[in-house]
């Protein structure tokens, strides 16, 4: 038998007290009224030998439990079994995180991670598993944790060495999530050894500047295990402070006024550390290979641990296309002292309505849907009225981006926009028209039925198309709210559509139901709103006008938003406009042919397809026969969170639940050596001798409350004062 | 004359009696009183003291000198002997009820205490003398005489005894000496004084007063009345007792104690019995759990032991 710690054992000593409690007689706490102590011999105080006897069952009783305690805080264990399982000892999994984000480029931060990492590493023991993992919005394997298990005795050397060729990336760091991702990592290793007869024990640490970009929010999501503690190694810059640069976006700006007034503006907004040393900086407008365009540098003055927003002019001569760099200087920390900004040409689109002039302006279709402002932010769509039969002279044209066509549509125009849309082109076809009052044919051409047209689009016979009763007015129903066109109005407070009311409309009959998609009906069950892809394309059929004339329509305020997602629905909008590093690239600029060996942006820096320009390690493959204009080139900015450099307070951890140790290494290690011997540790705590002593105590002090209370009950005489 | 103590044959009687507790547990006295009383004298029909009655009149063969007109005729007429009749006045006794009122009476470990033992006690006496057509007074004191009733047999005498019971007594220590020595001055015709007391006064002290009173030749009874506890001494565990008269505390271990408080107890028992035979004075002990007509019948043995009473 054998103890952990063997100092404890003098508490023991603590035995004296309840013999010392039995053998001093208390003064007696009550005083009793007598007539006369005529015949009462005072007593000595001392115990007498019977009461002694009376009590020695309750003295026995309480000198085991101090001694049971003293015990099970000594901590003993059984030698004989140590060393018979002293080959099986397990060893402790430690995952070391090493953080390769953007803000560790920082002067001295990196160096010191690795020596703080390699300092960790050198201090596990034989038996411990050491797996390394980089840091950044997501881990990435150096040494996993498989790869330690397996070879455990080899992994401190193969993780040393594995330091020395890492370095930081440019991506963002999100530490919580890297928490999460090594204990999920850490769980899923030790099901596989559950078999094993003893569990091991784990422990996280963590080589970072922790900078306050990182979100630990996520920790809040599961209950952190009280057994695995997590060790920071904190590294710090050489220096204090940073001050860094971001360009705002101004996509936000609706109004097209205003966007063209600030083409030339660029709002930025730079922040400035609380340690920072210094509070003036300069502004620099750089060209995309670092070089100055002129001598103009803007002062600003940040004060410490403060914002300021600053509006800055373009270089007047320059082409709005040309890709730039703002650099500030006067930072020592030059790792987020650059912004690149690319606002790319804006290109030019053209929607055709396909409109008869004839008609007062009021009652044709062009004159509501060129109002509509169909217009992106890089995007200028300019409307053109065409003529039904003027469009046949327009060969050669580049084909329009939309095209919204009327009752007036005829057969040849149809026939000639057939294979724009087999290519991608969206045409919405309203049949604005009552059948019968439609223009009278010109000389040369005859009136296209409605009906031929579907029938050389879709090639179907069995559609035909008939005017509907107008003897009262008509309601949609049965709305397709999950189709992008009615998804807007989806909420119940916009969904109400009983104020559009329609005066006339037509029926379509024959639709085969697989193959168009009924957005909206009227009332009596015949389609309003309907579609049908051709091709890449798609022809939408409304089956009544939006003039006041045919329905309330145009006149209501969903006349916009439907025609705008009609819109979009061919042209959508770029999913973003800010790339940051670490963002994957999306998938509309990979189907125009960009690529990248790890599917994300590595470095801040402007991207280009065009292969002389293009920087980094992003390459276009061939160039594809392609119906949008390609985004040509595009700024990647270094992402936001990591310039948040001032450090996050470690107790915020512990808020989280996570048990950190604060104790520097040399101090870990000193415990460590103070024990006497680390197996016999672990076997101790597989024993769990303690454990059993703990049980004994509260036994006795059962036993023990008994016997008092039987004692005192038997003891109870009635009060002896009259 | 020794000290005295209950027969089995009292004891026995007990179950026949008045319920102390109940009895006690009653606060009009004179209630007290009259119960016990009434229950003594319907008994006393049967009971074997019939006879030592105050009222016996004697009669003795008439002698040559003697008063002729003491002569009974009307028993000479039925017997043709003459006889010589005693008369009442001969037969007529006055009592002094004696109550201590010291702060040892004070106590009691039971629901009541020894003086209200003692009370009630005094004033059955009373009650039962008066019946017989005593003259009765009664004298409290504590460290002398508080209250005195000098002895008549009158109408209201019982009610004045009682209003003197009911009074509040705020003694302190008890000595006897002083109170003896003035009732002996204050009682001027041979009496019949009954002392109740619980005697926690050292014996010797008691000789002289009580020789005093011996020689105006009163008749003395003594009963002393004494709690339970006093009688054994017992307690849970050791303690701080305090006296209720010097408030001198000494620790006690009772278990140590219970010996030697027995021995220090038959010592003054005897101390005391050594004193008051010479001198021809009955004590007897009670205790406060004795039944009021277990007393009263001592009481009556007592006093034919006195005899010349």
């Amino acid at each position: 038998m054998s103890f952990l710690t063997p100092l404890y054992l003098l508490a023991g000593l603590a035995v004296l007290a309840p013999i010392l409690a039995h053998l001093v007689r208390k003064r007696p706490r009550d005083v009793i009224d007598f007539s006369s102590i005529l015949f009462l011999e005072p007593s000595a105080r001392r115990l007498t030998s019977r009461s002694r006897i009376e009590h020695w069952l309750l003295l026995f009783l309480r000198s085991l439990i101090l001694l049971a305690l003293a015990f099970a805080f000594a901590r003993p264990y059984l030698k004989n079994l140590v060393q018979q399982t002293a080959s099986l000892d397990p060893g402790k999994d430690r995952v070391l995180l090493i953080d390769a984000s953007a803000s560790m480029r920082r002067p001295g931060v990196w160096e010191q991670a690795i020596s703080k990492s390699k300092e960790y590493l050198s201090q596990s023991g034989q038996a411990d598993s050491l797996a390394v993992y980089l840091l950044t919005d997501r881990l990435e394997p150096i040494v996993s944790i498989e790869q330690a298990r397996q070879a455990p005795g080899q992994s401190q050397t193969l993780a040393i060495q594995a330091l020395d060729a890492l370095s930081p990336t440019w991506f963002a760091s999100d530490i919580g999530k890297g928490l999460l991702q090594a204990l999920e990592l850490l769980e899923e290793e030790s099901l596989e050894t559950e078999q094993g007869p003893l569990v091991r024990s784990a422990q996280i640490a963590i080589a970072s500047d922790f900078q306050r970009g990182n979100s630990l929010e996520s920790l809040g999501s599961i209950q952190w295990p009280s057994d695995i503690p997590v060790i920071p190694l904190v590294c710090k810059p050489k220096s204090p402070g940073n001050a860094s640069l971001t360009i705002l976006s101004n996509a936000d700006q609706a109004d097209q006024a205003d966007r063209d007034s600030t083409e030339d503006t660029v709002r930025v907004a730079v922040r400035n550390s609380i340690d920072a040393p210094t509070d003036r900086f300069r502004l620099q407008w750089l060209d995309s290979n670092g070089l100055a365009f002129d001598s103009t540098k803007t002062e600003v003055y940040v004060p410490a641990g403060e914002q300021q927003i600053i509006s800055l002019t373009r270089p007047l001569e320059l082409d709005p296309s040309v890709p730039l760099v703002l650099e500030l200087q006067g930072d020592e920390q030059p790792f987020d002292n650059r912004e690149y900004l690319y606002r790319g040409k804006k290109s030019l689109a053209r929607a055709l309505c396909i409109d008869s002039r004839m008609r007062e302006s009021k009652d044709s279709l062009w004159y509501f849907a060129t109002r509509v402002p169909v217009s992106q932010p890089q995007l200028e769509v300019q409307w053109e009225q065409k003529d039904p039969n003027d469009l046949l002279l327009e060969e050669g044209q580049s084909p329009p981006r939309w095209v919204v066509a009327s009752s007036d549509l005829s057969l040849p125009c149809a026939e000639r926009i057939k294979p724009w849309i087999e290519q991608g082109l969206h045409v919405l076809w309203v049949l604005d028209r009552p059948l019968e009052t439609r223009n009278p044919p010109t000389a040369d051409q005859q009136p296209a039925d409605a009906a031929l047209i579907l029938k050389s689009w879709f090639d179907e016979d069995s559609l035909a198309i008939s005017e509907a009763e107008s003897n009262r007015y008509y309601l949609l129903q049965e709305i397709d709210m999950n189709h992008p066109v009615f998804s807007p109005f989806a909420d119940p407070k916009y969904n109400n559509f009983t104020k559009i009311r329609f005066w006339h409309h037509r029926n379509i009959q024959g639709l085969n139901p697989e193959s168009w998609r009924v957005l909206a009906k009227f009332d009596d069950g015949q389609a309003a709103l309907l579609q049908r892809p051709i091709g890449k394309g798609m022809v939408t059929l409304l089956t009544s006008g939006w003039q006041p004339i045919e329905s309330q329509l145009a006149l209501s305020s969903k006349f916009v938003p439907i025609l705008n997602s009609l819109f979009e629905l061919g042209s959508p909008r770029p999913e973003q406009d800010d790339y940051h590093c670490g963002d994957a690239i999306p998938n509309s600029l990979i189907q125009q042919g960009w690529k990248s060996t790890n599917h994300r942006f590595d470095a801040p820096g402007i991207y280009s397809l065009d292969a002389s320009r293009k920087t980094a390690s992003v390459a276009p493959i061939e160039s594809a026969v392609l119906i949008k204009e390609p985004t040509d080139a595009i700024a990647v900015n270094l992402p936001r969170s990591e310039c948040l450099t001032d450090p996050i307070e470690l107790e915020e951890f512990s808020r989280f639940g996570i048990p950190i140790d604060t104790r520097n290494i040399a101090q870990i290690d000193q415990e460590r050596t103070s024990r006497a011997n680390p197996l016999a540790e672990q076997l101790e705590a597989s024993q769990r001798g303690w454990w059993w002593m703990l049980l004994f105590v509260l036994l006795f002090a059962g036993f023990e409350s008994v016997l008092t209370a039987l004692g005192s009950r038997s003891r109870t005489i009635p009060s002896t004062s009259g | 004359m020794a000290l005295e103590n209950r027969t089995d044959s009292q004891t026995n009687q007990a179950s026949a009696w008045i319920d102390l507790k109940t009895l006690m547990a009653v606060r009009n006295l004179q209630w007290r009183a009259q119960k016990v009383v009434d229950g003594f004298q319907t008994g006393l029909h049967r009971s074997p003291k019939h006879g030592f009655s105050v009222e016996f009149s004697e009669y003795r063969p008439y002698s040559l000198g003697d008063d002729p007109k003491t002569i009974d005729w009307k028993l000479y007429a039925r017997s043709d002997r003459y006889y010589q009749k005693r008369f009442e006045d001969e037969t007529n006794r006055r009592c002094y009820l004696v109550i201590d009122q010291s702060k040892s009476m004070q106590y009691g470990s039971i629901d009541y205490t020894k003086y209200e033992y003692a009370r009630t006690l005094i004033a059955t006496l009373g009650l039962f003398l008066l019946r017989q057509r005593d003259a009765v007074g009664a004298v409290t004191f504590d460290q002398r005489v508080t209250d005195w009733l000098t002895a008549r047999f009158r109408t209201g005498q019982f009610q004045r005894i009682l209003s003197m019971l009911s009074k509040p007594c705020a003694g302190q220590a008890t000595d006897l000496i002083a109170p003896l020595e003035q009732i002996a001055q204050l009682v001027q015709h041979r009496s019949l004084i009954v002392i109740v007391s619980d005697l926690m006064v050292w014996p010797d002290a008691l000789k002289a007063p009580l020789a005093f009173l011996r020689a105006r030749r009163h008749e003395v009874v003594l009963l002393r009345v004494l709690d339970p506890m006093e009688l054994r001494f017992h307690h849970e565990k050791p303690v701080l007792v305090r006296d209720v008269e010097s408030g001198e505390e000494r620790f006690v271990d009772p278990v140590e104690v219970a010996d030697s408080y027995q021995r220090n107890f038959q010592k003054h028992r005897s101390e005391l019995s050594d004193i008051l035979t010479p001198l021809g004075i009955p004590c007897v002990d009670f205790q406060t759990t004795d039944p009021m007509e277990l007393v009263l019948s001592n009481f009556l043995s007592m006093r034919e032991a006195v005899g010349s009473l």
